[in-house]
């Protein structure tokens, strides 16, 4: 997670439209569902940065993988949540929630 | 707003919360275990030290971040300073969010009865239960990880639990005030195909998990949601 935010911080808008552009295609897809899912950033905070990078030349449908995992995803919190429900309870969620992420995404994708 | 700025702000916020997330899951084993450092440290020296290894190993994360922040102040100051205002005013929005979550959720637990539960979000509830999980999830403010002690104590008063499960899925992505941010920064028809693709699959999402737990997973749920709030 520290990995995540120090990416973050160096990402330059040049670097941000390569990786994430709309011509990134699926692998900008992962790697947005990845940080994602990894990084915990309110969503105050989210959508405003999901809009400054799509200003830098982000693809619709990344920021969308991005903000939707960001939420609904918690690697940081799994353990926390395994704490609540059980590992295994815990696990299908946040599985489940990828797997949602992945089709909004999908339909951002077709639709925008 | 400029790009670099919201790269790095977004970088520190995340270092900020998770740092103070750690720490906050286990409040109240923290303050317990400060009371005993305290005793011991009138008694042996050699258990102060393992009560200290144990304080620091608990919030090692917060400690690393900590030096980070630092490390960042050395290298940039105006960067430095950015990361640490940014963390105090989110320990800040954390501290001023928790205590009305934990003494709202006391007074439901002791004053709600379950029968009162169980009618609106109860095996049987159907789709009042959709709509009541739907409704508290939508309300709601504040990050995920709030949501799972609420969600533990709708399990602990018998609720469904496809619809707890649900009402974490509501949670995490239409809450109302966050749909709001959603809108503005994302346009409206980013925020109506969220809601129209999510919604649904929560549900369906929710329905599918419970049917994968065993009857022994779901009492095992019960009974951790039971011991949670005793």
């Amino acid at each position: 997670m520290m990995f995540a935010g120090i990416t973050l911080a160096i990402l330059s808008p040049d670097t941000i439209s390569k990786l994430i552009g709309s011509e990134s295609g699926f692998f900008g897809i992962i790697l947005s569902l990845t940080a994602g899912s990894i990084a915990l950033i309110p969503g105050f905070v989210a959508f405003p940065l999901g809009a400054a990078f799509l200003d830098a030349g982000a693809g619709y449908a990344q920021i969308a993988a991005f903000v939707s995992s960001l939420m609904a995803v918690g690697f940081v919190t799994l353990p926390l949540e395994i704490k609540y429900f059980g590992k295994r309870t815990a696990i299908l969620r946040n599985a489940s929630a990828l797997v949602i992420s992945l089709v909004f995404t999908m339909v951002i994708w077709r639709l925008m | 707003m400029n790009i670099d700025t919201g790269a790095g702000t977004s970088a520190e916020v995340s270092a900020g919360s998770i740092s103070i997330n750690l720490g906050n899951p286990d409040i109240k084993p923290a303050y317990s275990g400060m009371k005993f450092r305290n005793k011991t440290a009138r008694s042996k020296s050699k258990s102060v030290k393992r009560r200290a290894t144990a304080l620091a190993k608990r919030f090692r994360f917060a400690i690393v971040f900590a030096f980070v922040i630092i490390a960042l102040y050395f290298t940039d100051t105006a960067e430095g300073i950015k990361a640490f205002n940014i963390s105090v005013s989110n320990t800040k929005e954390m501290l001023g969010l928790i205590p009305p979550v934990f003494v709202f959720m006391g007074l439901l637990d002791a004053w709600v009865p379950k029968e009162t539960f169980i009618r609106y979000m109860g095996e049987a509830s159907g789709l009042k239960g959709v709509l009541t999980a739907l409704f508290l999830g939508s309300a709601a403010a504040g990050p995920l990880y709030i949501a799972f002690p609420i969600a533990a104590l709708l399990i602990k008063k018998k609720a469904k639990l496809a619809y707890v499960f649900f009402f974490l899925g509501v949670w995490s992505t239409t809450k109302i005030p966050l749909l709001m941010y959603e809108f503005s920064y994302m346009g409206a028809r980013f925020t109506a195909i969220q809601i129209a693709v999510c919604i649904p699959l929560f549900l369906l999402f929710s329905l599918i998990i419970e049917k994968t737990l065993s009857a022994e997973d779901r009492e095992s749920l019960y009974r951790k949601a039971e011991s949670e709030f005793s």
